[in-house]
């Protein structure tokens, strides 16, 4: 029998992503985002969600996608959270909630770079294109690695002024 | 939390309570041991210690808490005295228990250790008590049976030890209890009510109503009464901390919603709306106040086990000393409460360790033999002020002017030119101590460093009062709260910035001339020139990478806080300082817990975020600190373990030409140890370093004679690093500098030398020369 799951769809730099739409915390439109200087250039600012802080990941520049240019600049807020961290994934637009069968479902490819591979659980075969589907806690935990690291870091500090947008 | 988990943590705070009270009571029954009414506390905790433990299934603590109970219902009967031994043997009890509690409390088991030798000495201590007093038998438990018939209500031991008995029969099903089990039968129903009660009974605050809330073991009549007399026990009851911090969070955000209403009607002036907002603003007030007052614990709870280390410790060192308490109502936040905790203890340690002489020593001072510690708490001006004051030695200058040079804190050639108060502002450093040698206590060398530390990081600071042979004071003052903070508003850039006003210690603003009067260069370093006085001076914008360094004749005006972190002050230049603000800390997260500048953020009335500047983290980040790392190591090399270590590498220098890489994170810390201290032994070469036995290797090829004499004697830099769990020494030439691990490491066929310390694993150009990078074996 069919299993159907909910997915919470969005578009970053071309790509068809997507997340079980019971890790999604909630979707919030563009926010003012504040700045925070010295941090990992993944790390876009902080936002206000309704009185608390949210740290607001850059999300194309952690997947590495090319950062668009500033004039299409409005980003989606898509909030997740694990036990201790909750943070905002800045997406360039948010799809639909879509329901998907679970037999369209496939691994990632063993071909994939290790890197991406544990990102994603794997990929729907949607009739127009794929919709790759992360597996959130693993995203999440490798987020907060990246951005704690302290090597990344002091290369964005020697050059502080490449990343200011 | 599950309905199990939730009785199990229960438990555990009730054992813990029940644990510190015994402390309490034991310290003062061996101050006067004919006080028998004392004891009948103690017995009736560990009965109820033993009746939860057999309830929850946790064998060995029943057995523990049943050998121990046995050996105090002949105290409480008087065939046993309360002697140091015994003394002694009841307090081993309480560690033992409390270590099996805390295992307990962190795996929900009851841990691998039998404790058999204790419960051995219990048992034995117990059997000769038997065996004195010609009409008990040898085991309790044949005594008992005639306590019941003996209609003995108002004897009020052999009362007590029947109702409890009874009691824990009541709620245990284990074998633990078997003797108990026999005894309980005429009353099994009735002491479950107590039992039911106790967990909804708080711990009074007040010493004097403890007696009240233990008594939810008894089942007697004159025991509930006692109980439900005390009117505090039934106003008191206990909250999950969650639940007050979500309550604490709402107010924050009510505050902020409310600062945001009077905000926009203010430009509306509407006078209907003038009445209701004036009356919001009071209530959001009263019960922000109200919501605060909650958190506050006294004191007193973070001082309960004072008089037991003060005892513990005094009878290891063979002093004397006695503890006095005051001030212990002065109230502070759970959290703030909570981090001073182990900072305390350590003082208090410390006092007894160095500063409480001998009883001898004593004497031919004039003082008398007992020493006192006092330790006292008030509140000023929005700050809580704990100090800690011993009638002992005091700092002996002379001594930590001769170890600070030793250990390097102090050049050599500046040894006469350190000023008292930096000798004493030495202490605090990493790697002093003045103890000679390493004892359990203290002498360690990591210490006043790390309670520095810690008090700085919750905004507090730390200050030292010494007079030789009259005593030690220290005095720290800690804000009330960590939540709610005032705090300066300025802009940098297009941001704005809080800065806790604990930290500010004047803010200046220089206009036309003043500005080139006021501030200067150092060399290359920026100094503020404050009343004869040079401040290091680092602009925020910069450091912070939000604009490149203008310089100071671009500004028409430089607006300038001078800051301080402890005893360490600077000048921080910011583009415009804003006005003061009562903010809400949120704290930042895991994502950005490695950006030490920032203490947490705060949202403002507008809705907007300003991140909150770390005094601490912003002097380190901005290389104003440099001072104090020179004063410690005569080089530039950070002593501080960062976290993130993993990709930088320290550099130095052996064989007079070779450089050579070592990570970082290896690295425990660097010293200069004088070469006559190099001992020989089968291994090689090693030196007595904080009491241990630290082994030396060398890189270079001629190796060095280090066994020169002493007239010859020369420092000689060795980094100490960690393999696993052992601490080496690497004799180097010179240490450079850290510097990042490059990616294009050129790997190097690895050479392997088998007893080498150290493997070759690649090589690169790092500071302009080929360096080594090594992997310390």
């Amino acid at each position: 029998m069919a299993q159907l799951e909910k997915i919470c769809t969005f578009h970053l730099d071309g790509l068809y992503l997507g997340i079980d739409v019971n890790e999604v915390h909630e979707v919030l439109p563009t926010q003012t985002l504040t700045p925070v200087p010295l941090a990992h250039p993944i790390v876009a600012g902080l936002i206000n969600m309704r009185g608390q802080i949210v740290v607001a990941i850059d999300f194309r520049r952690f997947l590495r996608r090319q950062a668009p240019s500033v004039d299409q600049r409005q980003p989606i807020n898509v909030i997740v959270r694990n036990g201790t961290n909750c943070m905002s994934l800045l997406v360039d637009d948010i799809g639909d909630v879509i329901e998907v069968d679970s037999r369209l479902f496939t691994k990632p490819p063993d071909t994939t770079a290790t890197e991406t591979r544990s990102l994603f659980r794997g990929a729907y075969q949607l009739p127009s294109q794929l919709l790759l589907v992360f597996d959130t806690l693993r995203a999440i935990e490798a987020i907060v690695s990246q951005a704690t690291s302290r090597m990344l870091q002091s290369g964005h500090e020697s050059n502080p002024h490449s990343d200011r947008r | 939390m599950s309905h199990d988990q939730e009785i199990l943590q229960e438990f555990v705070v009730e054992c813990r309570e029940g644990l510190d009270r015994i402390d309490a009571v034991l310290v003062a029954l061996e101050a006067a041991p004919e006080d028998k009414s004392r004891l009948d506390v103690v017995f009736r905790i560990l009965h109820t210690i033993k009746g939860n433990a057999g309830f929850l299934e946790f064998p060995k603590l029943g057995a523990i808490a049943h050998a121990g109970e046995s050996l105090l219902s002949k105290l409480v009967n008087g065939s046993l005295n309360v002697n140091p031994q015994v003394a002694d043997l009841l307090l081993r009890l309480v560690d033992v228990i409390r270590n099996i509690v805390a295992e307990v409390d962190a795996s929900g088991t009851e841990g691998d250790l039998t404790n058999e030798d204790l419960i051995r000495e219990l048992t034995d201590w117990t059997t000769k008590a038997s065996k004195e007093t010609p009409s008990d038998q040898l085991k309790p438990s044949i005594v008992k049976p005639k306590v019941p018939d003996s209609t003995s209500t108002q004897q009020e031991p052999v009362r007590t030890y029947d109702a409890d008995v009874s009691k824990g029969a009541a709620d245990t099903k284990t074998q633990v209890l078997d003797k108990s089990e026999i005894l309980a039968q005429p009353v099994t129903a009735e002491p479950k009510i107590g039992q039911l009660e106790s967990p909804s009974f708080v711990e009074p605050p007040r010493p004097a109503t403890n007696t009240a809330s233990l008594s939810d073991a008894g089942s007697g009549a004159s025991l509930s009464s006692r109980v439900f007399s005390e009117p505090e026990q039934s106003t008191v009851i206990r909250v999950q901390i969650d639940h007050l911090d979500d309550l604490m969070n709402l107010v924050g955000e009510l505050v902020l919603t409310r600062n945001r209403i009077v905000q926009i009607t203010a430009s509306r002036q509407d006078d209907e709306l003038t009445e209701p907002i004036q009356r919001l603003n009071r209530l959001t007030a009263a019960l922000q106040d109200g919501v605060m007052r909650t958190r506050m614990q006294p004191v007193r709870n973070a001082w309960k086990k004072y008089p037991r280390i003060v005892r513990d410790l005094a009878k290891q060192c063979g002093k004397q000393c006695e503890i006095e308490l005051q001030g212990g109502d002065t109230e502070l936040d759970k959290s703030m409460l909570e981090a001073i905790a182990d900072p305390l203890v350590h003082l208090v340690r410390n006092s007894i360790d160095h500063g409480i002489e001998k009883p001898y020593l004593r004497r031919i001072k004039g003082k008398p033999e007992t020493g006192r510690l006092l330790v006292r708490a008030f509140q000023e001006s929005g700050q809580v002020h704990i100090e800690i004051s011993d009638d002992g030695a005091g700092l002996d200058l002379e001594r930590i002017r001769k170890k600070a040079v030793e250990v390097g804190i102090i050049p050599r050639e500046k040894e006469l030119l350190a000023t008292e108060s930096e000798l004493r502002n030495s202490i605090f450093l990493p790697g002093f101590t003045t103890a000679d040698k390493v004892t359990s206590l203290s002498g360690r060398g990591v210490g006043m460093d790390v309670v520095k530390t810690s008090i700085e990081q919750i905004g507090g600071t730390i200050e030292l009062h010494s007079q030789k042979d009259l005593g030690t004071t220290i005095r720290l003052t800690v804000p009330l709260t960590l939540a709610i903070v005032p705090a300066v508003m300025v802009a940098c850039g297009s941001q704005r910035f809080a800065i806790p006003q604990i930290n500010v210690v004047e803010m200046l603003r220089l206009e036309g001339e003043e500005r080139y009067l006021a501030c200067d260069l150092f060399y290359d370093t920026p100094v503020l020139k404050l009343r004869g006085e040079l401040l290091p001076m680092a602009d925020l914008g910069e450091k912070l990478h939000i604009h490149s360094s203008s310089g100071i004749s671009i500004r028409e005006k430089l607006e300038i806080l001078v800051l301080k972190s402890g005893t360490r002050r600077f000048a921080l230049l910011v583009d415009a300082i804003g006005d003061a603000q009562e903010i809400v800390v949120k704290p930042l997260g895991d994502l950005l817990a490695s950006q030490t500048e920032y203490s947490g953020a705060a949202l403002m009335g507008d809705g907007s975020i300003a991140l909150i500047l770390d005094v601490l983290g912003i002097a380190r980040s901005a290389g104003l600190l440099e001072s104090e790392k020179t004063l410690f190591h005569d080089s530039s090399v950070a002593p501080v373990l960062d976290p993130g270590l993993e990709q930088q590498v320290l550099i130095c220098e052996v064989d007079g030409t070779r450089q050579i890489a070592i990570p970082l994170a290896d690295v425990v810390c660097l010293e200069k140890i004088s070469s006559a201290k190099i001992e020989k032994s089968l291994t090689g070469e090693v030196v007595q370093y904080r009491g241990e036995i630290l082994p030396l290797h060398q890189l270079s090829q001629n190796r060095l004679e280090v066994s020169t004499p002493a007239s010859d004697e020369q420092f000689l830099s060795v980094v100490i690093y960690r393999v696993a769990e052992t601490w080496m020494g690497l004799l180097v030439d010179r240490i450079i500098d850290v510097a990042q691990r490059p990616t294009d490491l050129r790997s190097a066929e690895a050479i392997v030398q088998p007893n080498g310390p150290a493997t070759v694993v690649g090589t690169a150009v790092v500071l302009g020369r080929v360096t080594d990078f090594l992997h310390l074996n």
